[in-house]
Parts: C-alpha cells; structure tokens; sequence
C-alpha cells in the first residue's frame, strides 16, 4: 500500500460509515404486524404487475373482488421528504399495500398513489415509490387478498424518504423556506456531525486528489 | 432446430408473454390479478408464427411475470416539473453534480454497492471508458435520452434484427449509466444469431474498443463442456484486455433445490422394448428423469469434442407412465457433428413427463448434462447449470441478490445471512473438457469420475437485483442480467481509477472487496461474494 492510496482507502471507509448511516431516512417501521382488520371495503386494487416508480405515476389499475374486504391503515407524514419508497413484507402473499393522498376511508380509486402492482416477487419484499408534498400525511393500507384470508397474516412495512430520486439524503434541504417545524423527521445532530466530517474530508481528498498523482 | 437465445435476467415484455404463452407455471413466482392484455398476446403470436425459433429465441431461464403494459410517457408525469426543478436546485447546491447518478430514476444498487460513495471519494463517474452491453433490443432508448436516463452519445451497433424484443438493452444501460455516468455506452444485440452474439462481442471491443463489456444472453447450442463460438470471442477479448461480464443465469439452484440441469457420467440401466436398440441410462436408480414442472425446451450435451462427436446419445420425452413417446431428438453423430441433442415444445411438455437419456450401440460412456429451461424443472437434479460462456474462466460470472434482501431499506449491502443470492439464481461449479481451441485438457479422460477436465469455480461474484429502472417493464428489473450491469459499472468506475488495470487485476480487486455470502468461501451460489465498488477501487489504486 502506498502512503497516496492509505488516505484514500481511510476515506472510503469513512464514507462507507456515513452511507451506512445515512444513506436513506426510514420515516416508518411497522415492525412485525399481525394483520388485523380495522374496517371493511368494498372490491380491492388489482395487482396489474406495474409497480408505481418516482418517475412514472401509475394510472389507477382498477378494483378486483367483492364486499368485506379487510384493511389496516397507517397514516405517516411525509416529513421533509417528497420522494417515498415503500417496502412491504408479507410471506404469506394475503396482503396488498397501497398508498393514499391523505386520508382514506374505502373508496379504492379516492386519492390513489400507488402501489407495487405485486404481491412478494420471488419472496423479496415487494416495492414501490410515490411522489407526494412535503409535510403531508400519506395513508398507507394493508388490505387483504380475498375477505377474510388475511387475518391474523405477519406483515412489515417500511417506508424510506428521500431528497431526490438518487436516494441523496445527505444534501440539505432543496428549498428551506418550504417548511422544517413540522412533525417529519429531520436529520438528528449525531448525523450532521457526521455528515460534517465527511465533507471535510471529502473536500480534503479532492485538494489532494487533483495534485498528487495516483498510485 | 435453430439455437435459440435464453436472455438470462427476468424480462418483462414479449419474453415474458412467451414464457406465459407456453403454460410455464409463473402463479408461484409472482402474485398477481390482471390476465395479459389481448393486443400483447397477438403481438407474441404473430412472432411465433413468423419466427418458431424466435419463439423460445425470447426465452427467458426465469421471467418476472408481468405484461408489458404501456405507461404514461415520462413527460406527463404530473411531477416531471417537480422532479427537474428539484434536480436543477441541487445542481447549483451542488458542484460536484457531475459525480452524481444520473437520470430520473437511479438503481438501488448504486446505493446497494456504494458506488455513491466510491465516484465521490476517488472523483471518478467512469469518464473515458466504454462499456459495451449485450441484450436484445433498445426499443426505449428514446425515451430513455430524452429523460436522461441514458447519455446522448449512446451508440448502438446492431439492434434486433426481428423484434420487437424487451429493451432490456436500454435497462442494462440504466444501470451502468447510474453507477458511471462518464462512460460511454455501446449497444450491440445478442439474439439474432451465436454467430451474430459472437461477431458483436469482437466489434464492440475491435473497433469500438470497448474496455468493458456485458451481456445477459445464452444459448441453447451454447455447451456447458467446451467453448462455442460465443465464449471464444469472449476469451479473445479478455486476452486483449477487455473485461468481459456475464449474468449467471436465472434456472435455479442445488441449494435451493430448483436446479433445472442433472450431470454426471453415462451409466447402463438396460433396455426399453419401447426404444429399441437402445441402452437407457440410470440417472442412479431409476432409468429416466421427470419434469416437476411443464418445460418447452430440453437439452443434452456430452464430453465429446465440438463439432466431431463419434457417441451417439439420443433424448427422448416420454408420457408420465413411460409407455410412449411424446418427443425425440435423434441426430446422428458419427465424427463431425456436436454432442448435442435437444427436444422442444411451444406448448410445452407436460408435468412429470419421463425423460430419457439413451446411448445407441457403440457410444463411449461419456460425461453428460441434461438441462431444462426453468428451475424446479426436473425430478433429479445436481449443481452445475452455469454453462456455455458465462462458464469459462475469462468470463466475470455474476449471480443476483435483492438489493433489499437485508430488509434495511435503500442501504449497502453487508453481506453474509443477511444478503443471500435469488432463489432462482444458477449454480456452478463449471467442468469444462476442452480448451478453447477443442483440444482436450485432459486426454482420454473425458469423465467427471475420474475427475476429466477442468472445475471453473463459477459464479465469480454477486450484485444487486430488483432494482427500478426506467425502461418499460422493468420496474422492478429482476434476475442476473441485472447483477451483471451493476458489475459492469463498478469495473468501469475502477478502469476509470486506474486505465491501466487488466481484467485480471480488476477481477483480482473486485475478489479482495467482496461480501462472502452463502457458503464460507468461494461457493456455487454467490461465489466469492458481492462487490463493494469503494473497497474495490481502493485495493486497485494500491
């Protein structure tokens, strides 16, 4: 190892802490769930095999089955973030997660967002984004397949925010005047100092990378 | 019967409706409600009946299941104006933007494998390399310059001949183009012919010299035991310097007990009245093998030299009882043709259909390989499905691992339990009998008992899958073709690093950065893990 290439792989390192840290801000975790119904809706989304993506709104796929059908809802506020990734667990494959512009009370076409199109691909966690205001509240519904099928069902959803679609949050905010005193997450001071350093020595690395010559 | 081309990553579009309109079972691989829209089914018929080769051509070894059903242009997103004020807003926050990813929509692997981290900390984005991928078409290569989700000096070399194909082309791009922004893409397809596929990988690196190249593509001729025309135009580029990726394939596993492929040596399990002349052989107790799963294709090679095997094995499909004949391949190979046999049904051959391996009077005991299309596909089963070029040893081999397999969200990988590979993602160990030239590595002995040939430790490492990508159908993009364009984007991030750097020092890197997941070690399903590009770079700058 040369004495060039030690501050280099120091740095890596270093930024491998922050990213690890820092590289995408979870602004819910259900933790492991047992699906339990808090109301019923009529017919359910169709699971059309498109996956909602931030760079593509997904026309509303249309309803699928019959009355009763049971629903869980999580209503988050979107923070200081306009760009949600959801990820959503279930091992099962009886239940569907969606997303909703504010509140939602049945009606499945009423203020849709999205949804991953799928139920667990490949048993993975299934995945989807969504575009939404900052400081918003976003309903998220775990409805189940068929009534009555998914009682009692593990689930877990998670969801990510990001700054842009790059899944940068490691920038400032884009537009401070938009907002900051809601109830969204902020970076917490552990993460700033953190980022801190890290852009200390990166602006280190580029002075010293652009004089001396590679190893 | 033609070769046909096995485009190795789960595809959406016309493979996909292929694959559906073949019966294979796809309930189990992905929930969904919708049936395949009508317009979508006459387009795949009119292929098949224009193309019957080309009808499995679009094979895909493992499918995400889903119609290609058109999406709102990107310029209606009602967000698009959001979208772009922000990343100009962050533009001019932000100097360094160059060494960002670029495009509206960036792969989770950027952040899976840090290549983030890795462009910012050594300053490079991959500008001066160029990267060659292989697929089989680009049909949304405009919307995808237009977006910025690919680089307006893209150049495309030879696209489809008979499409229209998936545009995983353009996807596979996505992901190099999100990792390296600086480098150039090149795009040359894989489908129209192996000696199409083959005269590309050498004009890509020939004349286009390209430093690194990708592709997702098998064939069915391809052989697990020698190289064809593909894997040696594969070995000659390395030779002169290119660094060659391939997917490892999506046709299941040993260790996940879906392996689609049986190897091991000829043994004598008598006659069948119903195959008369025939000796059938024993796949260790019992004389045949069955499909667990309804398969269109089926193949058998043996360790005779390529093009001049003197044993003739013949294949048979026989009904679930044994008491007919369903399908046969019979060529006759008697000095100048390959140790090849395959079977092959658009509709595709019933669940628990027997299938026979039979040698006619003469034939050597050779070493075998029986493979279907699909995992799970077959009642017995062995390691090993990795084969034809991604087999050799020039080739990068790589096998797919869900970005979010930690279930930690958009973080990097850390390797171990946490992040195994697909569950449908091939295996090796690879054997190969036969250098590149045909001539025997190991003379008179062409058996795996008495340990013939070569073992080729594959695959050679792992990288992210399931990733969102812009192209249509390919949000999420599963399967290994997606795993190998990460690869190609760390290897061309590192040549950007350090231009001097052989495909042996960047594998060597690459190896010394990796996450061992799976099996401790080097192992047939992850093989020496996933590679972390900061930790890369930083063992080749040393």
């Amino acid at each position: 190892m040369t004495l060039v290439s030690f501050p280099r792989f120091a740095a890596a390192l270093l930024f491998a802490l922050i990213a690890t840290s820092a590289s995408a801000e979870v602004i819910f975790d259900s933790g492991v769930l047992a699906f339990a119904a808090s109301s019923t809706q009529a017919g359910r989304l169709s699971r059309n095999g498109i996956s909602s993506d931030w760079a593509n709104a997904k026309a509303f796929p249309g309803t699928v089955g019959g009355a009763g059908i049971g629903y869980q809802l999580f209503t988050v506020d979107s923070g200081i973030y306009e760009f949600l990734q959801i990820s959503f667990d279930d091992t099962a494959a009886r239940l569907f997660v969606s997303a909703y512009d504010g509140a939602y009370s049945g009606p499945v076409a009423t203020g849709y967002l999205g949804d991953p199109g799928a139920s667990q691909p490949f048993g993975n966690s299934s995945f989807f984004q969504i575009v939404v205001q900052r400081h918003t509240p976003v309903a998220f519904v775990i409805n189940e397949i068929n009534a009555g099928f998914g009682v009692g069902a593990p689930f877990q959803l998670f969801v990510e925010g990001f700054f842009d679609t790059e899944y940068n949050d490691i920038t400032t905010e884009p537009d401070p005047g938009g907002g900051g005193s809601g109830t969204g997450n902020v970076p917490e001071p552990t993460s700033l100092a953190l980022m801190g350093a890290g852009l200390v020595c990166f602006a280190r690395y580029r002075r010293t990378g652009t004089r001396g010559p590679r190893a | 019967m033609r070769p046909r081309p096995v485009l190795c990553a789960a595809t959406g579009g016309v493979c996909l409706l292929l694959l559906i309109a073949i019966g294979a079972d796809i309930s189990s691989r992905r929930h969904l409600d919708d049936p395949i829209a009508p317009s979508a089914f006459a387009q795949m018929r009119a292929i098949l009946a224009a193309k019957h080769a080309r009808a499995v051509a679009g094979l895909p070894e493992e499918a995400r299941p889903i119609a290609r059903v058109n999406r709102p242009a990107s310029s209606n997103h009602p967000h698009s104006a959001v979208i772009g004020s922000l990343l100009a807003a962050l533009a001019t926050l932000n100097p360094e933007r160059a060494l960002m990813a670029a495009g509206a929509l960036t792969s989770q692997g950027d952040i899976s494998h840090s290549t983030n981290i890795a462009r910012s900390t050594y300053g490079v984005d991959g500008t001066g390399v160029r990267v060659g991928v292989l697929s089989d078409s680009v049909e949304s290569l405009a919307s995808l310059l237009a977006s910025g989700d690919l680089p307006a000096d893209t150049t495309i070399v030879e696209d489809i001949i008979d499409g229209p194909g998936s545009s995983e082309g353009t996807a596979m791009m996505e992901i190099i183009h999100d990792l390296a922004p600086g480098t150039q893409l090149f795009f040359a397809s894989s489908v129209n012919s192996p000696e199409s596929f083959a005269a590309n990988i050498r004009t890509l690196r020939n004349v286009y010299h390209c430093d690194v190249i990708v592709d997702g593509t098998s064939w069915s001729t391809e052989s697990p035991f020698s190289y064809g025309v593909i894997a040696q135009a594969v070995d000659a580029v390395v030779a002169d310097g290119a660094v060659y990726v391939s997917a490892a394939g999506n046709s299941g596993s040993l260790t996940r007990n879906n392996a689609s492929t049986w190897q091991g040596d000829f043994a004598a399990a008598g006659t069948d009245p119903l195959l008369p002349g025939y000796t059938l052989h024993s796949f260790g107790g019992q004389s045949f093998n069955r499909l667990l799963v309804s398969t269109a294709a089926i193949e058998l090679f043996w360790s005779d030299p390529p093009e001049a095997s003197t044993n003739d094995y013949d294949l048979f499909v026989l009904n679930s009882a044994g008491t007919s004949v369903v399908s046969a391949s019979t060529n006759i190979q008697n000095g100048t043709q390959r140790p090849f046999e395959e079977v092959f049904r658009a509709s595709g051959f019933p669940v628990n259909s027997r299938v026979v391996i039979a040698a006619t009077a003469g034939a050597a005991p050779r070493a075998l390989a029986l493979q279907a299309f699909f995992g799970e596909a077959l009642q017995l089963k062995t390691a090993g499905r990795i084969g034809g070029h991604a087999g050799i040893p020039a080739a990068v081999t790589v096998a797919p691992v869900f970005w979010n397999s930690a279930r930690k969200g958009t973080k990097p990988f850390v390797g171990g339990a946490f992040n195994p590979t697909e569950v449908f993602s091939s295996d090796g160990p690879r054997r190969l009998f036969y250098a590149p030239d045909g001539s025997p590595l190991t003379p008179g002995n062409l058996l795996f008992a008495t340990n013939g040939g070569q073992v080729v430790q594959k695959p050679d490492f792992a990288a992210a899958d399931g990733i969102t990508a812009r192209t249509t159908g390919y949000s999420p993009y599963y399967g290994a073709n997606a795993g190998a364009a990460h690869i190609a984007g760390i290897a061309a991030l590192m040549k950007a690093a350090k231009p001097s750097l052989t495909p042996a020092e960047i594998r060597a890197a690459m190896a010394s950065a990796a996450l061992d997941i799976m099996a401790p070690g080097n192992d047939r399903d992850g093989g020496i893990g996933i590679v972390m590009a900061p930790a890369a770079i930083a063992k080749a700058l040393q």
